[in-house]
């Protein structure tokens, strides 16, 4: 199923496909894969005419296309550098719809987590302080460079990682890290069929309403909070809910929409599928959450407990920081 | 698969105006002027997204002021309006009402207080400035979102109940059966008059208690629309203002109207057991009357004292006595309920000044039952009216105690507040004492003198001209209650004199009187069941002091009496009659109004994970276990935000309070992002 994405190519009345790559680990262009055999009856219908982890696409190559050439771009990851943002405008400008796909380009993701820490810092660890790296000369990147060849122009690294809605106007968005293969099959019929809900940056599509809860199968106690442990500490009790257990599990403050994978597999829910329901603040409303059905009276008890969360950032607001009131260390 | 939630949310809501924002900044005549720069926070608002007028006024409070906004409200089409002035518990309600005289709903209106929380705390009028600005455009970004709502109205039940059946209560239900209202009347214990039935004579009248009393108690039992139900405890509560039902469980009294002679059925007792009517200064039998004259006029029986042997039903032919008699539950139906649930004197701790060591060390409660005629030992002291007997009063016994100097309480916190009566009542009781003991040397040993109220410090005075001696001491170091080496004394109290120049003083004297607090009748259940707020004193809050004096903050519950605080009767009666006034206008509104910020459940999105019922402090949230999902209870619900801010999917909104509007509100407050992106974004994105 490749295709070189020129014009002259495509077949009549086929759609315009095409899936675009950020800030991001690759992991969502392997989620399209996860539709399996469907690819088969994709294509029958569909053209991919962007797919730079799949197939050779020059910058050229889509800058060539009409506007609104492209019918539908999945795009992944989120904005961190200058040359991510330009892609993403030139990919806004050459698609009709553009979505922002899985957890990097619709909440920031894994990668936004930097964000609590200056450019300076993260050059510093990845560059000098990294205790695996042997870096004599000291080398940083350069956004300029002098070589006997000509001078180079390199991409400049934004201090904080955004979201693909906060560079361009986004259609839709598919939360997950990666989005579950069934509901990306669901999302593409949809489109496919041209049943797809009015365009809106806030839309979620290839997820449901409610929260991960509604689809695990742990039963709550409604007991409070006694102690919060550490996954690799302790073994859950089956079929007993993992928070009241006192794992963190970010099931109530995620969107459902997975079949509840994680908590499944004996694992707390992450909570890469974004906010649940109308929540704009996935980790403030898990905070909260916690906050009150910790079982603590006293201001010391509280303290306690609060102490026993590890990395409470990067818990709370795993794949949701870019989206987050918090947002970026300032 | 598709998800039309958050469209919903963001999308303009039908119905709803677009936002077109006035914003008025008040200058308060320079309270706030003088700080903030406030032609700079209305110019700043006035680039914020949606602001069409921005103007300042020197008091927007005045009718000039209020007529301002209206005007403008009018002239400009505007649909959201912010005034920055002074506090929202001042204001607010002026603002809203001019919002709806311009035809707005008045709920569209969003106060910030640049006054108190600004321009009032903050001296550098760069920063005053900045703040105020920040805090208005973070009003002007969550008025843009901001949605009419309609207040609530609940129909009143018109009947009341009054909890407590001390002088406060009895004083509530007679006022509020005056105004032809209906009343219940409960007292926990099996006789009325509470507290005030136990004091011999009061001031500032010097009139005997318990006939004033009776006066009171006869107006309440005669009255028609007044119930009385005595040893009756509340077991549960539900409902909110307007419909409350409350469930009460009534003692078996064991004893009717047929019984004839009590004396003879009380003489018959072989069971014994401490008096607590006379602070444990005489025996009573297990079927008793504390005192002749109270009410019930029949006696009660005390089932952990009785053994059931009979002898009262022989004594009195069987008639009017019955030892199986079994409590009953009885549902009281009501739309207020006020608190009348009293005070307990401070019982100090033994060894404490020397009291339950020393025989001599009594407290001013139990002088003022041996100085009762009809008391235990019939009005006598164990002194001649000829003897030269030393006397002494210690002020502040369970008041004004100093952490750490003071030993703690069993709840490990110290009595720190002034219990107000008891210098009047010492007074009171030392110029009775040196009346009636010609002879008498009465010391008064004090930190400060608080005769504060009308005709309390003539006693002082009075006590002064006759002869009463004033040691002053110092909390930080109380007297000490010794016994007399010598063996002479039955005590002697040391303590450095602070009118003397700290000179140590030594007191030799036949009885100290221990002038104790006043610390709430242990009320926690009715505190956890009506939510309640109480004070760091354990005494019940009320919403504020001044303009809502005799108000729980749970809407339709009032205070009457010691239960908000130490008062003397004088204060509680006025407290009571407030309560009663209070109540009655309530009722006689026919329908309460409340504000329309109450939580409400998504269904489409509420998953029910249960936390909210966990959190919910009010018990207003109940789980439809057929559908899995919570449902808020629109009538009990107080908006008190707790489960929408616990709830992890957002499922539960509060209305006028809604996440987007908050987050609005936080996004401006946190800045310098506005919003969520360019698509909501109205000035800067990050890069």
């Amino acid at each position: 199923m490749t295709t070189n994405g020129a014009t002259s190519d495509r077949q009549p009345g086929k759609l315009r496909l095409g899936m675009y790559w950020a800030s991001s680990c690759g992991g969502c262009d392997i989620s399209l894969l996860e539709i399996g055999e469907h690819l088969l009856e994709l294509i029958e219908v569909a053209d991919i005419v962007l797919w730079p982890c799949v197939a050779d696409f020059k910058y050229r190559t889509v800058a060539d296309y009409p506007d609104g050439y492209i019918d539908v771009c999945l795009f992944n990851g989120g904005i961190r550098s200058s040359e991510q943002e330009q892609i993403a405008r030139l990919v806004r400008r050459k698609s009709r719809t553009l979505v922002a796909y899985g957890a990097c380009a619709m909440d920031g993701g894994i990668p936004a987590l930097a964000n609590l820490k200056s450019t300076r810092e993260i050059f510093d660890a990845v560059y000098h302080s990294n205790p695996s790296l042997q870096n004599p000369g000291h080398v940083e990147p350069q956004t300029h460079w002098a070589t006997p060849q000509g001078d180079l122009e390199l991409p400049r690294l934004y201090p904080q990682v955004l979201r693909l809605a906060d560079v361009v106007e986004v259609d839709y968005q598919i939360p997950g890290c990666p989005p579950v293969g069934t509901q990306v099959w669901k999302v593409l019929q949809a489109v496919v069929a041209g049943e797809v809900p009015a365009r809106n940056a806030a839309v979620r599509v290839g997820c449901d309403n409610r929260s991960v809860c509604d689809e695990c199968h742990r039963e709550k106690r409604k007991v409070r909070i006694k102690e919060f442990k550490r996954p690799h500490l302790a073994i859950p009790e089956p079929n007993w809910c993992l928070l009241e257990q006192g794992f963190v599990c970010l099931g109530a403050s995620t969107r459902s929409g997975c079949g509840a994978l994680c908590p499944k597999a004996e694992l707390t829910c992450r909570g890469c599928y974004g906010s649940a329901g109308l929540a704009t603040d996935q980790g403030t409303a898990m905070l909260s959450a916690i906050g009150s059905v910790m079982d603590a009276v006293t201001e010391e008890r509280a303290n306690e407990l609060v102490g026993q969360i590890a990395d409470p950032t990067g818990t709370f607001y795993r794949f949701s920081l870019a989206s987050s009131t918090l947002k970026a260390h300032r | 698969m598709f998800d039309a939630t958050d469209s919903a949310a963001s999308g303009s809501t039908p119905g709803v105006q677009a936002p077109r924002v006035g914003v008025f900044v008040c200058h308060c005549g320079g309270n706030i002027s003088d700080v903030v720069d406030v032609k700079r926070v209305a110019e700043e608002a006035a680039r914020m997204p949606d602001v069409v007028f921005t103007t300042t006024h020197m008091f927007h409070c005045s009718d000039p002021g209020q007529a301002l906004i209206e005007q403008k409200i009018r002239e400009h089409a505007l649909t959201r309006v912010v005034v920055a002035a002074c506090s929202p518990t001042l204001h607010q309600i002026t603002f809203r009402r001019a919002v709806e005289r311009a035809g707005l709903n008045q709920y569209l209106f969003e106060h910030v207080n640049i006054r108190e929380h600004v321009s009032w705390v903050i001296e550098d009028k760069e920063a005053a400035t900045a703040k105020a600005s920040r805090l208005v455009r973070a009003a002007v970004n969550r008025a843009r979102l901001l949605v009419p709502l309609d207040k609530r109205r609940i129909p009143i039940h018109p009947a009341a109940l009054v909890i407590g059946g001390g002088v406060a209560g009895l004083m509530a239900a007679r006022d509020l059966g005056d105004r032809g209202m209906k009343v219940t009347l409960i007292e926990n214990r099996p006789f009325l008059g509470g507290r005030m039935a136990q004091l011999w004579n009061v001031f500032p009248t010097n009139e005997e208690a318990r006939p004033l009393l009776s006066d009171l108690v006869r107006d309440v039992v005669k009255h028609p629309l007044i119930t009385i139900l005595t040893g009756a405890h509340v077991v549960n509560s539900e409902g909110v203002v307007g419909d409350f039902k409350t469930k009460i469980k009534i003692d078996a009294r064991g004893v009717d109207e047929r019984l004839t002679y009590p004396g003879n059925a009380i003489a018959a007792c072989p069971e014994e057991t401490i008096s607590e009517f006379d602070f444990a200064l005489s025996r009573r039998k297990a079927i008793y009357m504390p005192y002749p004259g109270c009410f019930p006029p029949i006696p009660a029986i005390d089932w952990h004292t009785c053994t059931k042997c009979g002898k009262c039903v022989a004594a009195v032919g069987g008639k009017g006595i019955n030892l199986d008699a079994k409590p009953r539950e009885l549902t009281l139906h009501s739309g207020v309920i006020i608190l009348a649930t009293g005070y307990d004197p401070y019982e100090p701790l033994l060894g404490e000044y020397g009291y339950g060591i020393f025989p001599k060390v009594i407290t001013l409660q139990q002088l003022h039952r041996m100085l009762d005629p009809e008391g235990p030992t019939a009005g006598a002291l164990p002194f001649d009216s000829n003897t030269p007997v030393r006397i002494g009063f210690l002020h502040c016994v369970g008041a004004r105690q100093i952490d750490g100097v003071n030993a703690p309480q069993p709840d490990g916190k110290v009595k720190d507040y002034c219990a107000r009566t008891c210098c009047t009542a010492a007074m009171h009781a030392a110029v009775a004492l040196r009346e009636r003991f010609p002879k008498s040397h009465i010391t008064s040993f004090y930190q400060d003198m608080r005769t504060y109220g009308r005709g309390h410090e003539e006693y002082y005075e009075q006590a002064s001209q006759l002869g009463v001696l004033f040691v002053r001491y110092s909390p930080w170091h109380p007297p000490r209650v010794d016994k007399d080496r010598a063996g002479k004394w039955p005590v002697v109290v040391r303590t450095n004199d602070l009118l003397t120049d700290g000179l140590p003083i030594e007191v030799p004297l036949d009885l100290l009187v221990l002038a104790t607090g006043v610390v709430p009748h242990d009320i926690s259940e009715l505190v956890t069941m009506y939510s309640c707020a109480v004070g760091y004193d354990s005494f019940l809050l009320e919403v504020h002091p001044k303009l809502r004096p005799v108000e729980l903050a749970v809407s339709g519950v009032f205070l009457a009496g010691c239960c908000q605080g130490p008062m003397d009767i004088t204060e509680a009666c006025s407290a009571a009659s407030a309560a009663a006034s209070k109540a009655a206008a309530m009722i006689s509104q026919g329908q309460v109004e409340m504000d329309p910020f109450i939580a409400s459940v998504d269904e489409e999105v509420c998953t029910g994970c249960q936390t909210c019922l966990t959190v919910c402090p009010y018990d207003a949230i109940v789980r439809d276990e057929a559908r899995g999902l919570a449902i808020v209870s629109e009538a009990l619900c107080t908006g008190c935000g707790t489960c929408a801010a616990a709830c992890p999917s957002s499922a539960i909104q509060q209305a006028g309070f809604n996440d987007r509007q908050v987050r609005a509100e936080i996004d401006v407050l946190l800045g310098p992002v506005v919003g969520r992106g360019p698509v909501q974004a109205p000035a800067e994105v990050v890069t």
